[in-house]
């Protein structure tokens, strides 16, 4: 599916030409997504390239890595995982300590560290790696750097989820190698490069999140026998409902927004991103714990699938910054209380 | 580049927030205040009525940026009951009263009726076909013959500057059915909820601007996660509540088929909002349980406008699935 997607350029429709991509806006990307998503296509399985490394290289990256890297992505035929977070640095993610060193030879980069919650990094064939490689201030003394998985210093274990799933992993580097030309930006420069990355994640992440909410509403609201679930539970899905609109809206506002963006710049401003993360992942829990709830009183559904998703929901007011960390965030930077 | 009805927003709305941003409290009882005429010369009671009945046109959704507006200054309640007065007045075609309100020389009230022949209270108006709107000479609102006036300790409990309404229909009243009036009911919890997220919305604002000058423990009380976590809640529900509330606009702006039921859940999602007011109270902590700040104006005209025209929990139970 993927290979035949890229090979008629549908892969990375905001992605420049010359790379693969069609040169077209996010807005037409995300469209692209909304179709395939009600066609019932799954997300491209090379999530974190298509998502987060492919448009750091295209902002940011040297012309070389670009035609090494962005055509195999599309084409799946490169997986990428992304070294961001560690053991001790979660929520406080600059704090990482997975440090990076220049070799005697000055030919490579020696890096050495763990990782936690990889995605993907059991099938991975490359890391965007974040790690230390300076002494200055720690948001100015982290690089991105490009790092093959396939290497003996390389030890990856997966982790297995409430979901029984396993899509992220721990990873350990010990004295593994890179080129030293595979660092993206500038050294020391790195959460630069990668927060601007993030925006253009989270714009089509939350694109393809709502679009899939919706879809379980459409779901429970025609698989339930509504008088059999009794008044709470019509009340609950009237909030869910309500909680779908406002999304889909608001979605509508932010894609005109998105108008003039590409893969190589633009997407939501980082408050607005985090306000819709919060909203969307609060109500996507409440709409699946409803659905399982419904399910296993036996008014909808296989409750097998809605217990599924009600665990699988569980993650996402974790993940990618938790919500407590998101609610500072907006406080700060929305409202402009002081830090 | 930005659209020529970007800029006229833009432009309405800065003038809204001029003249609302002017409000004082004022005793109740004095007839037509200047606000009310000042509102007039602006054109915004005729906003979303049309021309050629006595109205200044534009749509339903610049209709409720000003309600908006209104509402972020505390001024929802100077300008609700005269625009929705306005459209019904327009919709009975009775083109002297609708001249007269959008000119802001009379005020309004609009009752909605429960079709037995009596508008209750308008706290516990129940849905029904018949809406009433009746004009007074003085007051905000003249109630005339059978109605108990309005004592000034009456007013003053509820607020500086608005008060509550009883109707009888021994008064002089004009009723409208909802053949004349078809989507007064939907237009009405639009302007509404655009009016209370405005409340809460202004009361937000003023909030962070005084958490951050409080200071306690050596510090602003806006740096504690507890008042951070508080008012960023109000923010989210805020940001996505108005982009249902104008998305429900848009579609009835655009004749959609969909926009009774979005309206309807629209204003059920903006009633829920109105909590966000007393969040704000308990992140100011004493000072906004006082009238020595402006939060009581904000909170009580949020929690007044969830439960009109329609109360809440019974909205909330006309749009549950199979109803």
């Amino acid at each position: 599916m993927e290979q035949l997607l890229a090979e008629q350029g549908w892969a990375g429709i905001a992605w420049p030409a010359e790379y693969g991509g069609r040169g077209e806006s996010l807005r037409r990307q995300a469209i692209f997504a909304e179709e395939l998503s009600a066609l019932g296509l799954a997300t491209p399985y090379n999530r974190v390239a298509m998502g987060i490394v492919g448009p750091a290289l295209i902002q940011h990256g040297t012309e070389e890595q670009k035609r090494r890297y962005l055509p195999s992505m599309l084409s799946c035929e490169q997986i990428w995982c992304q070294g961001f977070s560690e053991p001790d640095a979660g929520s406080d993610l600059a704090s990482l300590r997975t440090s990076a060193r220049v070799s005697a030879t000055g030919e490579h980069w020696i890096i050495n560290g763990q990782k936690v919650w990889t995605t993907l990094g059991a099938d991975a064939d490359f890391c965007f790696l974040l790690a230390r490689t300076g002494d200055g201030p720690k948001h100015h003394a982290i690089s991105v750097l490009l790092v093959p998985m396939g290497q003996p210093g390389v030890q990856v274990r997966p982790i297995k989820q409430i979901n029984g799933e396993q899509d992220f992993c721990e990873v350990w580097f010990q004295d593994a190698v890179t080129r030293i030309d595979q660092v993206v930006g500038a050294v020391n420069e790195g959460w630069a490069v990668t927060m601007s990355a993030l925006s253009y994640e989270r714009s089509l992440h939350l694109l393809q999140r709502q679009l899939r909410y919706r879809k379980l509403v459409r779901e429970l609201e025609c698989a339930t026998d509504w008088a059999a679930a009794g008044e709470a539970a019509q009340d609950a899905l009237v909030d869910v409902e309500i909680a779908g609109l406002a999304l889909a809206f608001a979605m509508d506002d932010q894609l005109a927004a998105l108008e003039g963006g590409s893969a190589g710049g633009g997407g939501l401003s980082a408050v607005d991103a985090n306000t819709s993360k919060v909203y969307w992942s609060e109500s996507y829990r409440r709409l699946s714990e409803l659905g399982a709830d419904l399910a296993l009183a036996g008014a909808t559904g296989s409750s097998r699938e809605w217990i599924q998703e009600c665990y699988s929901s569980l993650a996402t007011t974790i993940y990618a910054g938790t919500n407590e960390i998101q609610r500072n965030i907006i406080a700060e930077r929305g409202l402009g209380l002081p830090r | 580049m930005k659209s020529p009805d970007h800029e006229l927003e833009t432009s309405l709305l800065d003038s809204a927030h001029a003249v609302f941003g002017s409000v004082k409290p004022r005793p109740a009882g004095d007839g037509p205040s200047q606000l009310t005429r000042t509102l007039g010369d602006t054109g915004f009671l005729g906003l979303g009525v049309k021309e050629a009945a006595g109205g200044s046109g534009g749509t339903m959704r610049l209709a409720a940026l000003v309600a908006e507006a209104a509402g972020r200054h505390a001024a929802a309640i100077h300008y609700l009951p005269s625009l929705i007065g306005a459209h019904a007045a327009a919709a009975a075609g009775d083109r002297k009263l609708t001249d007269a309100l959008v000119a802001g020389t009379t005020v309004a009230m609009v009752f909605f009726g429960d079709g037995s022949g009596t508008a209750r209270p308008a706290p516990s108006t129940s849905l029904g076909p018949e809406v009433f709107y009746m004009q007074g000479n003085r007051a905000p609102v003249h109630v005339a013959r059978g109605e108990r006036r309005l004592e000034p300790d009456h007013a003053t409990w509820l607020a500086p500057d608005w008060f509550d309404l009883r109707l009888h229909l021994d008064a002089p009243v004009t009723a409208i059915d909802t053949q004349s009036w078809p989507n007064g009911l939907e237009l009405t919890h639009s302007l509404t909820a655009a009016a209370i997220l405005g409340l809460v919305r202004g009361l937000l604002t003023s909030t962070s601007e005084y958490v951050m000058r409080r200071q306690q423990f050596d510090a602003p009380i806006g740096s504690f996660q507890a008042i951070k976590h508080s008012l960023a809640d109000v923010h989210i529900d805020l940001v996505h509540t108005r982009a249902l509330v104008f998305g429900a606009l848009d579609a009835l702006d655009s004749g959609d088929a969909r926009a009774a039921r979005l309206l309807s859940l629209a204003k059920v999602a903006a009633d829920r909002s109105a909590a966000g007011a007393s969040r704000c109270l308990q992140a100011m902590g004493g000072i906004g349980f006082t009238w020595e700040s402006d939060v009581h104006r904000y909170l009580k005209q949020a929690l007044r406008l969830r439960q009109w025209p329609v109360p809440h929990q019974q909205l909330r139970t006309s749009v549950r699935p199979g109803s």
